[in-house]
């Protein structure tokens, strides 16, 4: 029994391992992406929209070695949330390298047009920030630290301000010098798939709570709900 | 099972590089006795480590760059402290410990091999992975970060790129004109095509004038230095760029505190603000606004160049000062410019026992800062003494004025 509580305990290591290995390479693909859109490389373009393929191969791994755990070992309590984490958490990683092959895709349709510096600068500090949550979700979830995990919901709050900001300088460079439209729609979108990064490096952070302390975000709507319910409140008139 | 580490060569030249014999203690049937391989005497104890095994891989975690061991089947047998945290950043580390595993296992039949390992994001990293087979078929790896050598690799060949360009772009364009001036009776063409080749003749000249104002403040030491007022400094500037900013549609302003000295070279200091304000007023659109602001603390002084223009990127801010870097290289050619004068402000400043910071973003524009320490022998106050004290044996001098009719 005792031998097999460790090959059990090796096992789970080894998948966190594997999950901690496939964010590090969503983090380098965020920056990798953006230097193809802002140089126009569409080369590396081909390179990283192929190497998705290999991040797909490892998220699956991931969910065959954590369905093998869940289904062997009958994990309990902790374990249990954590193996459901990992699941759910590789959704995530596995979504935000979709996001950054979208980016890629991006450079190719608007490929020898020019970016407005303004946009330019915006676009790298997106990037920069969606790849500093990832690392804090990253780095959260190797060393199980709730705290730092809780923080980066209110850090996204400075990236969805960039894409707002984003949103608003293409509006004024329209203005100002009749921006291409293709241009304008396909910069708008690759804003978003930024803000969809951080949103997934958000959902990683909840995820890392719920493994080491069963909270979860949508406890707080649970506990919303019941107050109205209590209050006789209808939900909608509420605003 | 248990192992012992053996080192066998140490390398050599500039470089770390460690080779590495590793073998099983109880594999007797390869005929390798488990001899006792390293025997300190009279170390003074410290925490007891137990082995020679305990005492090599403490070495080994000592080391600044990564060591891994694998075995004839390529499966890991050691890793030392730097080969799982080398850059102190994990999702770095993470890669940089599977590029090299991934080395190491597409190796197993190779005698050499040699991988440049890049990271995009921030920080941006170099490492350079090494493998190399022992004698017994295990394969040793090294891993060294090679950030700082692979730009400076890049600044070297960019310098020597740009100052070709840049001298044989005016030489080129002079032979052409002239050439072109050979074959030519029409007096109005050839009076436009002199006047091209003296426009590059120019351009020429004030690349070479600047390369040698460079290594003249390169070199420069402080044999003739003079308490300089900065007040004096900003309004020499900008009295000088101020044709060039009515041109430009951009007005100057500067924001000057009296009583504020340097010791040092007063041209070479002029020259270091003035290309900070050319380059602001130059990249700057038409009723822009550029701002020198002087600001002193109790013992340095920042002089600030800041403007509203195009800016400049982040991944740039690190280079521009080298000499001869374009952040748009298709740019340069319309503001002109020798491609040297951030270079020279750097040199002047740091001459000055100073530094010059850059805050820029793309579209917002940009803010250079040059920090000086002051000279404070004149005077301690802050902004009080405008004029240094004419020495008495100058004013007997004879009056200059009636020299110079």
């Amino acid at each position: 029994m005792e031998e097999t509580r460790k090959l059990y305990h090796s096992e789970l290591e080894e998948v966190r391992s594997l999950v901690t290995r496939l964010g590090a390479s969503v983090i380098e693909l965020i920056p990798r992406a953006t230097n193809v859109l802002l140089s126009g490389d569409l080369e590396g373009a081909d390179y990283l929209v192929q190497s998705d393929d290999e991040i797909d191969a490892r998220a699956h791994e991931i969910e065959n070695r954590t369905f093998d755990i869940l289904a062997l070992q009958s994990p309990v309590a902790g374990e249990l949330r954590q193996l459901v984490s990992i699941l759910k958490i590789t959704a995530d990683l596995e979504r935000s390298a979709d996001l950054a092959v979208n980016i890629c895709k991006a450079a190719r349709r608007i490929y020898g047009k020019e970016i407005d510096p303004v946009l330019r600068g915006l676009i790298s500090k997106m990037s920069e920030q969606a790849e500093q949550l990832y690392q804090s979700a990253i780095n959260s979830f190797a060393e199980e630290d709730a705290a730092t995990a809780a923080a980066i919901e209110d850090m996204d709050s400075f990236l969805d301000a960039l894409h707002r900001q984003f949103i608003q300088a293409i509006f004024e460079t329209h203005a100002r010098e009749r921006m291409d439209v293709q241009l304008a729609v396909q910069l708008a979108v690759v804003a978003r798939f930024y803000e969809r990064i951080g949103d997934h490096a958000v959902n990683v952070g909840e995820r890392v709570q719920f493994a080491i302390n069963g909270w979860k975000p949508e406890l707080r709507a649970i506990e919303r709900q019941r107050q109205r319910d209590a209050t006789g409140e209808f939900p909608m008139t509420n605003g | 099972m248990s192992y012992t580490l053996a080192i066998v060569t140490f390398l050599v030249g500039s470089g770390l590089g460690v080779s590495v014999a590793c073998r099983r203690n109880q594999t007797a049937s390869t005929g390798l006795q488990a001899a006792p391989v390293v025997q300190l005497r009279g170390v003074a104890a410290g925490p007891q480590l137990a082995s020679s095994e305990e005492i090599l891989a403490a070495a080994f975690d000592a080391l600044p760059s990564g060591v891994v061991i694998a075995d004839v089947d390529a499966t890991i047998l050691f890793k030392n402290l730097a080969a799982k945290a080398i850059s102190g950043v994990r999702h770095i580390d993470v890669l940089v410990e599977e590029a090299v595993v991934a080395l190491v296992q597409s190796g197993v039949d190779v005698e050499t091999q040699h991988r440049r390992f890049d990271t995009a994001g921030s920080p941006a990293r170099s490492f350079d992975i090494r493998t190399k087979r022992l004698s017994d078929h295990r394969i040793v790896a090294t891993v060294e970060d090679v950030t700082e050598q692979s730009r400076i690799d890049t600044v070297r060949t960019d310098f020597v790129a740009n100052l070709s360009h840049e001298l044989k772009t005016p030489i080129g364009g002079i032979a052409a004109l002239a050439d072109t001036m050979i074959g030519e009776t029409d007096p109005q063409i050839i009076e436009r095509l002199s006047a091209r080749i003296v426009d590059e003749s120019y351009r020429l000249s004030r690349i070479v004038d600047d390369l040698l104002d460079l290594s003249r403040i390169e070199f420069g030491g402080a044999d003739d230095w003079d308490p300089v007022a900065i007040t004096d400094v900003v309004n020499e500037v900008v009295a000088r760029t101020q044709h060039e900013a009515i041109r430009a549609g951009v007005s100057v302003v500067a924001k000057n505190v009296s009583g504020v000295r340097v010791l040092g070279d007063r041209m070479q200091l002029v020259s270091a603000l003035e290309n900070l304000v050319s380059n602001a007023v130059k990249y700057s659109g038409d009723g822009k606004l550029v701002l020198i602001e002087v600001q002193p603390t109790s013992e340095l002084v920042s002089i600030a160049v800041i403007d509203q223009g195009i800016g400049i990127g982040s991944k740039d801010h690190q280079r521009i000062f080298e000499r001869f870097y374009r952040v748009d290289r298709a740019r340069s050619r319309s503001t002109g410019g020798s491609g040297l004068g951030l270079s020279i402000v750097r040199h002047v400043a740091s001459n000055h026992g100073g530094n010059v910071t850059v805050v820029s973003e793309e579209g917002r524009g940009s803010t250079f800062t040059i920090v000086l320490p002051r000279d404070l022998t004149v005077s301690t106050e802050l902004g009080q003494l405008d004029e240094v004290p004419v020495p008495s044996n100058l004013s007997n001098l004879p009056d200059t004025r009636s020299v110079a009719i």
